[in-house]
């Protein structure tokens, strides 16, 4: 759930330097940064008023009623973007860096690998389930027109919107800029929209009396999940901020932004789609417009959204093929082919639309599997290992005598502390079954799955660092600072 | 007759555009390590009671108030 940055200054590019800067994985110079306090707030916002937002609401919903679902999707949120931003977004801003080069430090120069592989799975997951939500606004439009198409409308319109993504995500930039500058502030229209309505025309008490669409019979349990699905609503931004960060000039506009924006705005948008939800007592929001707009309002708010899915899986896709450079083997691919390579994952959204979108709650979950024990790897690296020291020099250096080189390029401890964070999470809440360990109720599945692998990895690297008596910088420590040039740089 | 000639051309072209790039990441390594902290603006200690607070503290009351 994010966007790398595309959406900017296309047309303010003077040089091929700042070019490769700005769209690439130079360190961004603190003239270059674009963004002073008010573009960093209004960017967050425009990024955290987006239709998953939607989405989230809905799946939140299906377990808890309104009352409830404030709090999860709001202090939830506010939890999840404060584990994924504050090492990230202070290291990226600090340095100029692009999140992946981030990692680095912690993870190995091809340890990060598995981060991106979790990154492809976030950015391409969302765009499946938005996919799925274009088909389900055509079938609801040709409904709302008085048509009875099938079912098999919607796998139509999964591969309609793919294409019509594999299309703005070729041609250019400019498209992707330009629909944004158009949709970000729709879609806020559309919120404010949709709330008025439901004061309006429903009334807070019919809001909060409306019963949680598909509840399970334990109501702490079902809280427990909503819970979680709103600290992983939060975590799930960890795509996203790096990039928002390393474009601010101060390190209060890398944090409080994405915080207020992100984390507040955002799930204020989520209360909208939840508010919806169970009032119309459907978690799909293509089902919401009509019923709450009338036939006219509805059908416009109707292709409104399925334009701005569109926009948002371009976003995502585009994101996605920004992060295989990564990887050299994909460095030369001409981006046309890397857009199609990227597209392929979500072909299963065509064939099986409702299944897999189906699954939506336990991939929002999932989020939290992924990026929590990152996080929480991330914060004790950065923070506590590294005192917010980084070696900028080592981020470029392939040559094995690099201070992140670790073993083979992998820090194998990293790894490993991850690892752990997954099965601790999946103890505590199985995301695919829905079940929850007792100990869940005391401490959310995110939580425990960033705090203890933060701890092994802080625990394990400092027992390493005094068996190899020497400080954490490692052997080529001297790199970053003295004078050697990179002798093998990877970019 | 033969494309060896281009082959070659597009290769020192990106040899070049490589070099290039990596004289520009040495100059913006220095620049950014030569770099004061107080041209970042300081994140204090006030900073982050605020973050703790209302990301962590004040949510965390919340979760659980509303638990029961």
């Amino acid at each position: 759930m994010s966007a790398e940055g595309f959406d900017s200054e296309a047309n303010r590019l003077h040089s091929p330097e700042q070019e490769d800067s700005t769209f690439g994985r130079l360190p961004l110079l603190i003239k270059e940064r674009e963004y002073g306090t008010a573009s960093a707030h209004t960017t967050c916002f425009a990024y955290a008023i987006a239709t998953w937002c939607f989405l989230t609401g809905g799946f939140v919903a299906e377990l808890v009623g309104a009352v409830q679902g404030i709090v999860c999707l709001i202090a939830g949120n506010l939890i999840g973007i404060f584990i994924t931003t504050m090492a990230l977004g202070l290291g990226c801003q600090r340095y100029g860096i692009e999140q992946m080069d981030c990692c680095k430090p912690a993870f190995g120069l091809r340890g990060i690998r598995i981060p991106l592989l979790f990154y492809l799975i976030n950015m391409l997951g969302w765009a499946g389930l938005l996919l799925v939500m274009f088909g389900n606004g055509i079938r609801n439009i040709l409904e709302a027109l008085g048509y009875q198409p099938g079912n098999w409308i919607v796998g139509a319109g999964v591969a309609l919107g793919l294409g019509l993504s594999y299309l703005v995500v070729t041609r250019g930039v400019h498209l992707l800029s330009l629909s944004n500058s158009i949709i970000a502030p729709g879609v806020g229209i559309l919120v404010v929209f949709m709330l008025y309505i439901l004061i309006h025309d429903y009334g807070w008490d019919v809001i909060a009396a409306a019963p949680p669409l598909n509840p399970g019979p334990e109501p702490l349990t079902n809280y427990v999940i909503a819970v979680e699905l709103g600290i992983a609503s939060g975590i799930s931004w960890w795509g996203g901020v790096g990039f928002l960060a390393r474009n601010t000039r101060s390190q209060r506009n890398a944090i409080y932004p994405e915080i207020i924006q992100l984390g507040f705005a955002g799930s204020v948008a989520c209360c909208i789609g939840l508010f919806s939800a169970l009032v119309v007592q459907s978690n799909d929001p293509t089902e919401w417009m009509v019923p709450l707009g009338g036939v006219v309002m509805g059908i416009f708010a109707l292709i409104f959204v399925a334009l701005a899915n569109v926009t948002s899986t371009a976003v995502s896709i585009f994101a996605s093929g920004l992060a295989m450079r990564h990887i050299k083997m994909f460095r030369a691919t001409p981006w046309w082919q890397l857009m199609l390579l990227l597209i392929i994952p979500c072909v299963p959204f065509v064939f099986w639309p409702s299944e897999l979108f189906s699954l939506g709650d336990a991939f929002l979950a999932y989020n939290g599997t992924m990026y929590a024990p990152i996080s929480g790897i991330l914060f004790a690296d950065y923070f506590f290992l590294r005192k917010q020291k980084l070696n900028l020099r080592a981020l470029f250096e392939d040559d094995p005598s690099g201070e992140y080189y670790f073993h083979s390029g992998f820090n194998w401890l990293a790894l490993g502390s991850l690892l752990i964070g997954q099965i601790l999470y999946i103890v505590l809440y199985n995301p695919l079954t829905g079940e929850t360990h007792p100990l869940s109720a005391y401490v959310p599945a995110s939580v425990a799955s960033c705090i203890v692998p933060a701890l092994i990895y802080w625990a394990g690297m400092r027992v390493l660092a005094r068996r190899q008596s020497a400080s954490l910088a490692g052997p080529a420590a001297l790199d970053g600072r003295g004078s050697r040039r990179l002798i093998s740089p990877n970019i | 007759m033969s494309n060896p000639p281009r082959t070659d051309l597009r290769t020192s072209a990106e040899q070049a555009d490589r070099e290039r790039i990596a004289e520009d990441l040495e100059r913006r390594i220095e620049e950014l390590e030569a770099l004061d902290e107080s041209e970042l603006g300081a994140f204090t200690a006030l900073d982050w009671f605020f973050c703790i607070t209302g990301s962590v503290v004040l949510p965390a009351i919340a979760l659980w108030w509303f638990a029961g």
